[in-house]
């Protein structure tokens, strides 16, 4: 064999496979290190490749296929998680809960990742229809991939379950999101704010539909209290926040940085860790409070999965800011417990809101009897109306979204290195007040 | 809006530091493999999870220090073996450089997909540094932290070291034959497989390094690497890419334009900060349309300029 | 399991157009004029904004509806005004077209003069850079481009058809009939003296300058072409999908018609067509593999549609190994002696 000189000559085959075996054997062992090595999420919880029971309809009965899209990939993969995990359950919980009462039929989920964009979310779609013949789908979980297929959805009569925040789609059509709207919750953030003492708020946001009308309809309504109301918009999928927490502390040592200071954050998961990590270190952003969105009631936020710098910060600041409740605890229990068993963490509220989805979607099929396009279209707010699920009532307005919202108020608690998310008030939206918490009746 | 101008100036700084061990990685990349490697990103990302899982296990105070290291080989040794498989095949077949940027886009799809999957499985997906962000000095209104105590000095280290890489020892002096002329290089009996496999463990290596101060930075995501990479991208550019120190110059630029320029813009001209990368990518561009060899010839280095200060001084 | 082979006919048609015609523009500027484009997308979002302004003058301010261009009252009214009144939306549809072109080419004009002082990749960073700043500071202009909410409801040309298969038919036989257009001019741009000078231009600029060729002013003229037919498929797309918003146009998009060009072959117009086909097809095939595998395995620790994506990568990294010079490689140009001597023989000589 001659000696090998790698230069302009054509690579012997022989070497450029051994290089790819070594390469493959090499990543395979990595994987496997890897793969023993790597740290269990939370005691007792079910970790490695789980698989759920395949779904087969008993003999005679039926099976219904649904779509889901879901953004696993891409600037939203943690929500994605969250959604796949909740369907999942939700999907689980439904085909129990038949196999139980005795029914024939069952449900499947076949579901597509978006990659959180709108082409994304309408080439998954598209190939879901005509490929697998599905009519209806859960999902997607934001505006963007909303606005993606709605066209699509109105035109083929594919009714979706949804989420998204944006009210410049809310008009009548095949979505539906029984999902606390911006609109719904930005009223009692603000109250609450007005509430607590606060008179000036410096807001810092997320330069994306969801931001920008959650801040602008919570600026209007504590404007209209009487507030004062600054705002640091951010772009988003940025690598760092600094300058903007620079700005967000320079507003609010402009607007006195006192008791009736406070600051309100519109974030995400990952734009809010940075954000809070840079906040932890500013001495006049730590000495004001914190409110926050649903979204800031996680437990990405609190130790063991965040430092213990992050959540001495929250629990300094007293991060507070609202939930979505149910006064019908089990459903809401029961569900938190098969998220935590399926993923080891409490679910979020939009994995609530996620399993809500997947059950008045199946709901609504079996009054259809598994028919779909117009006559779901039209029972599914019907549905919507009288169930009651993990996240509370659902009754849908005009548009298909949710018309009504009741919550909880959190916030965080460091007790003897224990950091929680606690309640401490709830929000009725038939009275439009704060009243205590009642542990009793009402579930975190 | 108020400027908070030590703490601007800290920010760029840190975040500076940041961006040109990524853009020395992806200088010395291309002036050695003539690669625009568009995996660069996965690297940093790759060495954030690293140096993340590390410091789950391991505790103050050998944390940081073994996390740094590991975040060093992890990535390093990846790129070597991507390299082995799918660079230098390709080159070898006498692929153009933008086949090969071609082929590092597929390269950093399947390195943030495989990503994806093996967090996802362990329920890692998006993980925090057991390290977090604390001030350490205060100086007027700036704030110097932890991070900053550590990165800046590991950068300032490793350009000083590779500064003597370049110029006093036979490698050194060997990679930047190499970068000039190929072939003469190998005439003249380099091994130029050896200072291949030795710039990819530095790019990548340097990357992990970056990935690991980012990941106390922020969150750690499938996704980092590759928001960060333009900006690893602009760094070299400005610096003009066959200029290492150049390079440095760029980060630091970058990192100024992302913070300190961009609140004196805020400040006196009222627009939002939201635009910071568009003034990043303004830099960029106009560094490539005016002065397209970049901000520093790319014989000018560290020596050169210390005994011009000096002779300076002894007038 | 019900295949809606209509459906997919229409849906396929229509993506695999728009990327073939973004994939024929790239194959024009790099694979026969040798100008790499990595702003390829900048061109692609002029299409798709202005389809969203110039719907939303014709059926919104010039019927007198002064409404917010992103906003719920702006995606009803264009609805219902375009069923009602057919022509109005036809002719906006056409408009934007005609527009788009105009814009992009405009627009690459003016990208072709970085093209003047830079080389290769850097011409490709500068591009890709100004793609960015471009989609981020027009996502701030609210009024053109809807900015964070992006304008829904862009209605389809063929809404008047009430039979949804056959509306989305007629649009998917536009779109091929305008991506067999632009791919039979580029054939024959390809094979005229105009082409042999572009090609010249690719492989030894010094020797065109040297013959007297206005070789700067040519290259704008290539990248107006280029940039004016991307942003034609800009156009194609959003009147089917109805949706424009800013993030959708990152860097990716580039990459991907990169991709289709270097998979059938650069310099070569039929290899374009080809390259597209292949990663359509493949987009399907792995799309409906995951599903079948999701319906037997059931659900698994992470999501099957990650696989899609390494799968991608994979066959991206072969096909470069093994079949460098594309699935078809490029062949000389037709000129009147090749073809004379192809006949020849063809016909029989020895």
């Amino acid at each position: 064999m001659s000696e090998e000189k790698k230069g302009e000559g054509v690579p012997s085959r022989r070497g450029y496979l051994k290089t790819v075996g070594a390469g493959i054997v090499g990543l395979a062992v990595g994987a496997a290190i890897g793969y023993g090595a790597a740290p269990k999420a939370a005691p007792g919880a079910v970790t490695t490749v789980t698989k759920t029971e395949t779904v087969t309809a008993p003999a005679g009965g039926k099976t219904i296929t649904i779509g889901a899209l879901v953004c696993t990939s891409g600037a939203a993969a943690a929500f994605g998680e969250e959604e796949k995990s909740a369907f999942e359950v939700g999907l689980d919980h439904v085909n129990r809960e038949l196999e139980e009462a005795g029914s024939s039929i069952r449900f499947e989920i076949i579901s597509a990742d978006t990659g959180t964009t709108a082409e994304g979310a309408l080439k998954a779609l598209t190939s879901l229809v005509e490929t697998r013949g599905i009519k209806a789908i859960v999902g997607p979980g934001n505006s963007i991939e909303v606005g993606g297929i709605k066209a699509y959805c109105d035109a083929n009569k594919i009714v979706s379950v949804a989420m998204s925040s944006s009210e410049e789609y809310s008009v009548k059509d095949y979505i539906f999101r029984p999902f606390v709207t911006n609109k719904l919750s930005a009223g009692p953030v603000a109250k609450l704010m007005w509430s607590e003492g606060k008179r000036k708020v410096a807001c810092i946001y997320r330069d994306d539909s969801f931001g920008r009308s959650l801040n602008d309809y919570t600026k209007k309504a504590f404007e209209k209290l009487g507030g004062v109301w600054k705002e640091i918009k951010y772009m988003i999928d940025l690598p760092d926040y600094s300058s903007e927490v620079a700005a967000l502390s320079a507003a609010v040592k402009e607007l006195g940085a006192d008791e009736e200071t406070a600051v309100f954050h519109v974030t995400f998961e990952t734009d809010g860790l940075n954000i809070y990590g840079h906040a932890a270190t500013d001495p006049v952003l730590s000495k004001v409070k914190w409110y926050g969105t649903t979204d800031a009631k996680r437990d990405a936020f609190l130790p063991p999965a965040a430092p213990t710098a992050i959540g001495d910060f929250l629990a300094k600041v007293d991060s507070t800011g609202l939930f979505p409740v149910n006064p019908l605890s089990k459903i809401n229990r029961e569900f938190a417990e098969a998220y935590r068993a399926k993923t080891g963490t409490s679910p979020s509220g939009w994995a609530t809101y996620f399993y809500d989805d997947v059950w008045i979607l199946c709901l609504s099929l079996l009054e259809t009897e598994g028919k779909f396009g117009e006559t779901l279209w039209k029972i599914v707010p019907k549905v919507a109306e009288r169930y009651a699920g993990a996240s509370g009532p659902t009754p849908l307005d005009e548009n298909g979204d949710l018309a009504k919202c009741d919550f909880g108020v959190w916030h965080v608690t460091k007790v003897n290195n224990t950091y929680k998310f606690e309640y401490s008030k709830y929000y009725s939206a038939t009275t439009g007040e704060f009243g205590p918490w009642v542990p009793e009746a009402f579930m975190g | 809006m108020e400027i908070l101008l030590i703490d601007s100036i800290l920010r760029s700084i840190l975040v500076g530091s940041l961006f040109t061990l990524i853009g020395i990685g992806v200088t010395q990349t291309v002036a050695v493999t003539k690669i625009f490697n568009f995996a660069h990103g996965e690297l940093v990302t790759i060495g954030a999870y690293v140096a993340c899982l590390i410091t789950k296990f391991i505790y103050y105070p050998l944390n940081l220090p073994i996390a740094i290291i590991s975040s060093f080989i992890v990535p390093a040794l990846i790129i070597l073996l991507i390299d082995e498989v799918v660079f230098k095949p390709l080159t070898r077949k006498g692929a153009t450089s933008l086949m090969l940027m071609v082929a590092s886009f597929a390269v950093s799809l399947g390195l943030r997909y495989s990503l994806y999957i093996i967090t996802t499985s362990q329920r890692l997906l998006t993980i925090m540094s057991e390290i977090s962000l604390r001030t350490i000095y205060t100086i007027g209104d700036g704030r110097i932290t932890n991070l900053f105590l550590w990165a800046v000095p590991v950068t300032l280290a490793s350009v000083l070291l590779l500064e003597f890489l370049f110029l006093s020892t036979k490698s050194g002096k060997a990679m930047r034959a190499v970068a000039e002329n190929v072939s003469l290089a190998r005439a003249t009996g380099i091994n130029v497989d050896y200072i291949r496999r030795l710039t990819w463990i530095i790019s990548g290596g340097l990357a992990g390094i970056a990935g690991a101060f980012w990941s106390i930075y922020t969150q750690t995501n499938p996704e980092i690497g590759w928001v960060i990479l333009l900006r690893g991208f602009a760094a070299s550019t400005v610096g003009g890419y066959y200029s290492f120190f150049g390079t440095i110059v760029g980060g630091y630029l970058v990192g100024l334009s992302e913070n300190l320029i961009m609140d004196l813009i805020n400040r006196f001209f009222g627009i939002s900060i939201m635009y910071k990368p568009v003034l990043t990518f303004a830099l960029m561009i106009s560094f490539l349309l005016f002065k397209p060899t970049g901000l520093v010839l790319e014989d000018v280095n560290l020596a050169k300029i210390l005994k011009k200060i000096y002779l300076y001084w002894g007038k | 399991m019900a295949v809606d082979i209509l459906g997919l006919i229409s849906s396929f048609t229509i993506f695999f157009s728009v990327y073939a015609i973004l994939s024929l523009s790239l194959n024009l500027e790099y694979g026969v004029a040798g100008q790499p484009n990595f702003g390829k997308v900048l061109f692609y979002s002029i299409g798709c904004y202005t389809s969203g302004y110039i719907s939303s003058v014709f059926l919104l301010y010039l019927t007198g509806h002064m409404v917010a261009i992103g906003s719920s009252e702006a995606i009803v009214l264009r609805g219902s005004i375009a069923e009602s009144e057919p022509l109005i939306n036809a002719v906006a549809f056409i408009s934007s077209i005609a527009i788009a072109f105009i814009f992009g080419a405009l627009a690459g004009y003016v990208a072709s003069f970085p093209a003047l002082k830079l080389k290769g990749d850097y011409l490709g960073i500068t591009l890709l850079a100004a793609g960015e700043i471009f989609r981020i500071v027009i996502r701030g202009q609210e009024s053109f481009s809807g900015g964070t909410q992006g304008i829904a409801g862009i209605p389809n040309p063929f809404i008047w058809i009430s039979d949804v298969k056959l509306r989305y038919l007629s649009y998917a036989l536009i779109c091929l009939i305008c991506a067999i257009c632009i791919y039979l001019y580029m054939i024959k741009l390809v094979n005229s003296p105009y082409g042999r000078l572009l090609e010249s231009i690719r492989d030894n600029e010094m020797a065109s300058l040297s013959f007297g060729k206005k070789v700067s002013w040519i290259r704008g003229q290539v990248m107006m072409l280029g940039s004016g037919f991307a942003a034609i498929a800009g156009v194609l797309y959003s009147y089917y999908s109805g949706f424009v918003q800013a993030d959708a146009f990152l860097p990716v998009v580039t990459f991907v018609v990169w991709v289709m060009v270097f998979m059938g072959g650069t310099a070569n117009i039929k290899g374009s067509f080809l390259g597209a086909l292949v990663i359509s097809a493949i987009d399907l095939a792995t799309r409906v593999v995951s599903f079948e595998l999701q319906s037997k395995l059931g659900t698994m620790a992470f999501h099957i549609d990650y696989l899609r994506y390494i799968a991608y990568a994979i066959l991206i990294i072969l096909i470069l190994m093994f079949k460098p010079s594309g699935l078809i490689p490029e062949k000389p140009i037709e000129t009147p002696a090749w073809s004379a001597i192809n006949e020849e023989k063809s016909v029989g000589g020895s």
